[in-house]
């Protein structure tokens, strides 16, 4: 309830009210003059916006663009997304969309040549001549990767041919974004770039974290809001916050570690999410709870988690990495756990028992499920089947492939590697629940 | 805004009641899911073994917080390609609101990550409450292209509406992470189940007519024996679900009782022992477990069939049942038929995936030699190769080569005791033992000659089947242990 009452008020609740300026005036006095340069002066001009991720980028581009349209001149935005527009048919049927908002739907019937020359017609005249365009392409990298980058070739080649004005804005977070562009691309690229750095100083840090948190005296269309006792008392609370030794502690480490807003934010954001109408005030002991919570190894968790058969299996597969060797399989992996298990005498007083291979086997297939371990691709069994060999690496591009592999050969016998660092192991066998001493001694003694 | 408001601290009791041991994950989530029209984290990453909890939860509070057109479930092991996501997501965020604009969303068809996003600006333009799209099962996600989960988290900032994407996973976020960089969830962590809260959960599910006491003895006990290798909730609640009865019965024949514990607990070892691998490893199925060791009790026959004859009859003896399972377990195993020949065949294939191709003249002479020649070579061999035998490279261990059909024939004819007149047939047999998946390919499917091949059976297996054609393969294995 009180989140959405602080919803219209709040920047780190809702985006559209932050300020970007504060740190970064002169990138955006950058962004704003080659705009206006465009809507205003009628000149064209590409640039790139280079950061990284969540560094502000697109933030400092939509202000920019707030603040020309703020002047009145007439000029239009065409938003297009790498990630949504992934090639160029759908790039063009996009901005097809965008140009003739009116008729809409019809224009996704086009075929790619009707939409191009669409586009073309409109950008050379007819009723819209004169119309400054403005085109961002949002994850700009990933145009690149369209076939022979016809948008990117065509947009840049009407930039510099094109009497009507128009400007192309990629924004990405690859500094090397302009080597990937084809040779004929970048020759019609201008060039120009802009950095965009998350706040240097802690002290601006800090800065934006108090006004994310803060509640302003606007909503987001930039109308005034009556202040009421609620938001003045809200304010204070802030403010002691920031004097707490411990809260401005906790920003630092955030701080050190990562430094851009979209991380301030994440760690910020539970603390205002838990507000109700029985606390109605930021909580040092929330943010306190909610920084430990995401303040875990995942991989050292995992592990944790895991059965103690599943473990033995895991030191089995140390030992092996003690020796050199980093490729194995379950076969291997099981002939080692029961070396292991023979070892030592005190294993039957430990009231530990061996356990049969198809158990141990039900076992490593869950540590794959888990993606502690992966197959290995090759397995150096596809030896002359070129068909088997491309198409199991097209699986394993795809990202998943955890399944022990293949029709081809007994699971038994699918190389894999081990995911962890030796490090990891001994990390995580002195903190197993009720680990055994014997294996413990295992997990942290090369034997 | 005219979403209603929900009792948090009503629904945090009901869910501790139905959910024993998971407070603080439930604390958790409602501290960060709040009321509907709450605005909450736009990404949280849940993730933790096999049956903690995940998707029960996760779906008890959304349906408890959420009407159902503000928060769609989505599991991507059913909805396995983006386009079965993206109207699955649609008809959940659509259903109620049937009007001009949006009734169509009953058959909607999307097919691309473009179309979706003007579908959802679309949506329930009027009053725009934060919504929520939960992938359950999420590793699947990366299956469907290297732009689907970037753009999904992106579902907010592109249609200007407060998303909440919430994946869980048994997988860590680290496997998550494409190379071009990716926003960070907020982490929410279900642990596995300690002891106690496993008893309690599993208590949930005591028999009505079962004291509770006494049924907790035997959890503790069932918990004990298995969690070395398995704590998963659902694995020890088919457990109990299957021992239990077993546990049970001496009280229903008089042989013990209820104060007995520990005599019940003898009574019934050796089904614990039976479990651990035919019901923990499926290899009954526990309708078949149960047909093999029902037993009558007295006074009780309501029960469906229990006066087949065959049932009690087996139970009475107690021990028959135990090894007919055992004898089960073998049948199901290993029980295929394979022509005599075949059978000769599929050795020969084994003995030249895991011999050394430079050892066939020593192991398999071709005269009138008999077998305690190869076996007096093999020991030379071995003795003679001492040096790198038994270690943790030998072929055993590694899996099978592949070898050209030539040599395994040399090695099939001079393991037949009775040289074959005609061989004709052999080749179809060759063909059949690939279709049967026994041998794989391993040359190019164009290639006529110079086929390769492996041999894709367990040492267990082909054991089994030597013995059966009175071959003792053990004498002709290399470096075997
Ligand atoms: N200097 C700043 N002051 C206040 N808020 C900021 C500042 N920079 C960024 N933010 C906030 O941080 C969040 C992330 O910014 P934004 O989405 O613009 O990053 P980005 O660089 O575009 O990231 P990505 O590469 O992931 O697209 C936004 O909510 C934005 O309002
Ligand atoms: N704390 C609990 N209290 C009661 N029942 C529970 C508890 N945790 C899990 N269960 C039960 O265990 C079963 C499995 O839970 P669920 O499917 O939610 O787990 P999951 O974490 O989603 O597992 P998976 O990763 O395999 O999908 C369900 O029947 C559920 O009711
Ligand atoms: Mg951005
Ligand atoms: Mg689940």
């Amino acid at each position: 309830m009180l989140t959405s009452e602080l919803i219209y008020c709040q920047p780190v609740l809702n985006p559209s009210l932050t300020d970007v300026t504060g740190t970064n005036v002169n990138i955006i006095s950058k962004v704003l003059s080659l705009v206006e340069k465009t809507v205003i002066q009628s000149e064209s001009n590409s640039a790139l916006i280079v950061g990284q991720r969540g560094s502000g980028k697109s933030a400092i581009v939509k202000q920019a663009l707030q603040m020309v349209s703020e002047q009145n001149h007439p000029f239009k935005v065409i938003h297009l997304n790498g990630l949504i527009h992934t090639d160029d048919r759908s790039s063009l049927r996009e901005i097809a969309l965008q140009l003739d908002s009116g008729s809409s739907g019809r224009a996704s019937l086009r075929t790619f040549a009707e939409t191009l020359l669409h586009l073309l017609a409109v950008l050379q005249g007819g009723d819209r001549t004169g119309t400054p365009l403005i085109f961002i392409l949002d994850e700009f990298d990933l145009f690149t990767q369209h076939p022979k980058q016809t948008l990117l070739y065509t947009l840049f080649d009407l930039v510099q041919s094109q009497p009507q004005p128009m400007a192309v804005f990629g924004i990405t977070p690859r500094l090397d974004a302009v080597e990937l562009l084809e040779k004929r691309v970048k020759s019609r690229f201008s060039h120009r770039q802009i950095s965009v750095y998350p706040p240097a100083q802690f002290k601006s840090y800090l800065q934006v974290a108090r006004n994310a948190l803060e509640v302003g005296i606007h909503d987001s269309r930039n109308r005034k809001i009556a202040s009421t006792p609620y938001r003045t008392d809200f304010n204070a609370v802030v403010s002691q916050l920031f004097e707490h030794s411990d809260f401005v502690r906790l920003l630092r480490r955030q701080f050190d570690f990562f430094r851009d807003i979209s991380s301030l934010h994440r760690i910020l954001i539970p603390m205002v999410a838990a507000l109700d109408a029985d606390s109605p005030y930021l909580r040092l002991d929330i943010f306190q709870a909610s920084v430990a919570d995401q303040l875990v190894d995942m991989k050292i968790e995992t592990i944790q988690d895991i059965s103690l058969l599943e473990l033995c299996l895991i030191i089995a597969m140390k030992q092996y990495l003690d020796q050199g060797i980093i490729k194995f399989n379950f076969e291997m992996v099981y002939d080692e756990y029961k070396t292991l298990m023979g070892r030592s005498g005190s294993v039957s007083g430990s009231g530990m028992k061996l356990y049969k291979k198809a158990v141990a086997l039900k076992a490593f297939e869950h540590l794959l499920a888990l993606e502690l371990i992966r197959p290995l691709e090759s397995g150096g069994n596809l030896e002359n089947d070129p068909h088997l060999r491309a198409s199991s690496s097209i699986m394993s591009t795809a990202g998943g492939g955890s399944r022990l592999a293949s029709s081809n050969i007994l699971k038994e016998f699918t190389m894999v590697q081990l995911l962890l660092e030796p490090s990891h192991i001994e990390e995580a066998v002195l903190k197993y629940p009720d680990c055994p001493p014997l294996v413990a001694h295992w997990g942290t003694n090369a034997l | 805004m005219t979403a209603s408001t929900v009792n948090l601290t009503l629904l945090r009791r009901s869910a501790a009641q139905r959910f024993p041991g998971r407070e603080p994950q439930v604390d958790q989530l409602l501290r960060y899911l709040g009321q509907p029209a709450d605005t909450s984290p736009p990404f949280l990453f849940i993730y933790g073994h096999e049956s903690t909890g995940k998707t029960s939860i996760v779906r008890f509070i959304l349906s408890e917080i959420f009407d159902s057109t503000h928060a769609a479930y989505i599991s991507c092991v059913e909805c396995y390609t983006p386009r079965l996501v993206f109207e699955h997501i649609l008809k959940q965020l659509g259903d109620s609101h049937p009007s001009f604009e949006t009734g169509f969303l009953s058959n909607v068809k999307c097919d691309s990550m473009q179309e979706f996003i003007s579908f959802m600006r679309r949506l329930d333009g009027a009053h725009q409450l934060p919504r929520y799209i939960v992938f359950d099962n999420a590793e699947k996600l990366r299956d469907m292209g290297p732009t689907f989960l970037p753009a999904f988290l992106r579902i907010a900032e592109l249609t200007d509406i407060p998303t909440t994407i919430i994946l869980i996973s048994c997988v860590p976020w680290d496997k998550f992470r494409p190379r071009n960089g990716i926003q960070e969830p907020l982490l929410v962590r279900f642990p596995i189940y300690g002891k106690e809260d496993t008893m309690k959960i599993l208590a949930l599910k005591c028999p009505s007519d079962e004291p509770l006491d006494f049924y907790l003895s035997f959890i503790s006990v069932v918990y004990d024996v298995f969690s070395r290798n398995c704590k998963d909730i659902n694995e020890l609640r088919h457990l109990v679900a299957l021992l239990f009865p077993k546990f049970c019965e001496p009280l229903f024949d008089g042989r013990a009782k209820r104060s007995e514990v520990p005599k019940l607990f003898r009574l019934c070892q050796t089904y614990f022992a039976a479990a651990a691998d035919k019901l923990y490893l499926r290899e009954i199925s526990s309708a078949e477990w149960l047909r093999h060791i029902r037993v009558r009790r007295p006074g009780d026959d309501s029960d469906d069939n229990s006066s087949d004859p065959e049932d009690s009859g087996t139970s009475i003896l107690g021990n028959p049942i135990e090894s007919d399972a055992l004898h089960l377990r073998i049948k199901t195993k290993l029980d295929f038929d394979l022509p005599y020949y075949t059978k000769f065949l599929l050795i020969a294939s084994f003995l030249a995936s895991y011999n050394p191709a430079r050892l066939d003249v020593r192991f398999f002479s071709k005269g009138k030699e008999s077998t305690s020649y190869s076996k007096r070579g093999k020991q030379a061999i071995q003795k003679q190769m001492m040096s790198n035998t038994g270690g943790k490279h030998r072929q055993q261990l590694l899996g099978p080569k592949s070898f050209p059909i030539e040599r395994m024939l040399a090695i099939f004819y001079s393991i037949l005791v009775d040289p074959i007149e005609n061989s004709i047939e052999i080749q179809s047999q060759i063909a059949s033992l690939v279709t049967l998946r026994l041998l794989v390919r391993t040359s190019n499917a164009s290639q006529l000659d110079g086929i390769k091949c492996k041999c894709n059976v367990s040492y267990e297996l082909i054991r089994h089947i030597s013995h059966s054609v009175q071959f003792e393969i053990e004498n002709y294995l290399f470096d075997f242990i």
